[in-house]
């Protein structure tokens, strides 16, 4: 296949969200490692660690979402 | 001889997976390769153009009121028998109590107010995210001539028209597809959360709540930790804007790569596979539901708390 602009959008698509979802993935997996340990010392706090889990998975995962708005940029805008 | 209808019922299943994968696309029995698009599809309806997506957030509109006005009926009416909720009511009831219970955790004595937009929230985005499993979504709609990209030939059986793997100028415009997977309503749920943080930040703080984003004081009490305060009500300003954009591109994000994924399955494997994918599906939904809610109240929780107290 013949390498045009099209090509390398979609190429940059992917490469955008495919490396932009690596370090939510390791952050969001430390964020349930530490939940999971905090729940297992202290079974009655489940709630508030789940609260929080959740406030601190969003801001992890809020970095992919910008790698997903440039990706989906990519394909339909540039 | 139950066992033996239990081995029967699985190599069915198997048989029907194999003829999916191999045997399938080797003769007619052929699927069609889904056409993904991210904006909505237009069904005319009369005069009108309607998106599809507009159809499905309207059909969850519908099934939750619905719900709430069946289940509330007693209560409205005043009748005596509210008082000992059964069937219905008390499916409403529990589902609203364990919602309210669990903000209030979070939220304290802050939380009346601001409960009926939560677990609006909460159930509006649940119940469109679920529709989009109900069989029909995305599968049934009108046969119409492809504009751009490859189309499908089609073929009819009987009064119904199918599309089939061969290449034509054909193309399916769905009448259901789910809310979330059109970017303007996650938007329009993104602004409603962001701008009613800023109302209920006003109401417990006053006026003085935008001195968190332009913070005037910090800056005239000079120095450099003055200079900095200041500098971090003008990143406070910025991060309301990038809310907005992650509040919506989650939810959109979510459930549009739901869907892509499920149309791509079962279009690879009709038969079983795509079971394990609407449960997760089902999972991602009611996932991102909470999401949204329990987001919208630590925001809300942040914005409510006196700027300046803890010191």
């Amino acid at each position: 296949m013949e390498i045009s602009k099209e090509v390398m959008k979609l190429l940059a698509a992917g490469l955008a969200i495919g490396l932009g979802a690596i370090g939510p993935g390791i952050g969001i997996g430390l964020v349930g490692l530490g939940g999971a340990q905090a729940t297992g010392r202290n079974p009655e706090a489940s709630g508030t660690i789940l609260t929080n889990m959740i406030l601190a998975i969003a801001f992890a995962e809020a970095v992919a979402i910008y790698a997903l708005v440039v990706a989906l940029i990519l394909i339909f805008v540039a | 001889m139950k066992r033996v209808a239990k081995v029967l019922a699985v190599l069915v299943l198997i048989g029907l997976c194999a003829f999916s994968c191999v045997i399938g696309p080797l003769g007619q029995g052929q699927v069609v390769r889904p056409h993904i698009q991210m904006a909505a599809e237009e069904v005319p309806i009369g005069p009108l153009h309607v998106p599809n997506t507009l159809i499905g957030l309207l059909l969850a509109d519908l099934v939750l009121i619905g719900l709430f006005l069946a289940g509330t009926r007693h209560i409205r009416a005043g009748r005596p028998e509210a008082m000992v909720p059964r069937g219905l009511q008390n499916l409403v009831e529990a589902i609203y109590e364990f919602l309210a219970n669990f903000l209030r955790g979070i939220l304290g004595e802050r939380a009346e107010k601001m409960l009926p937009l939560l677990i609006t929230f909460f159930l509006f985005i649940l119940v469109a995210n679920w529709i989009e499993l109900f069989p029909g979504f995305d599968t049934v709609g009108l046969i119409e001539p492809v504009h751009e990209g490859e189309g499908h030939a089609v073929r009819s059986v009987g009064p119904l028209i199918f599309l089939t793997h061969e290449p034509g100028e054909y193309t399916l415009v769905p009448f259901l597809r789910a809310a979330n997977t059109d970017l303007n309503v996650p938007l329009a749920l993104a602004l409603i959360s962001v701008f009613m943080t800023q109302v209920y930040g006003v109401q417990a703080l006053g006026w003085g709540y935008f001195s968190r984003f332009i913070n005037i004081k910090a800056l005239t009490s000079g120095g450099f930790m003055g200079l900095m305060n200041f500098l971090v009500g003008l990143l406070e300003t910025l991060s309301e804007f990038t809310k907005i954009i992650s509040f919506g591109f989650r939810l959109f994000g979510n459930i549009f790569a739901g869907m892509v994924l499920l149309l791509v399955i079962s279009s690879l494997v009709p038969f079983v596979a795509p079971v394990v994918f609407y449960i997760l599906e089902l999972f991602v939904g009611a996932v991102q539901a909470l999401v949204f809610m329990m987001l919208t109240a630590a925001f809300t929780a942040v914005a409510t708390a006196g700027h300046g107290e803890h010191h």
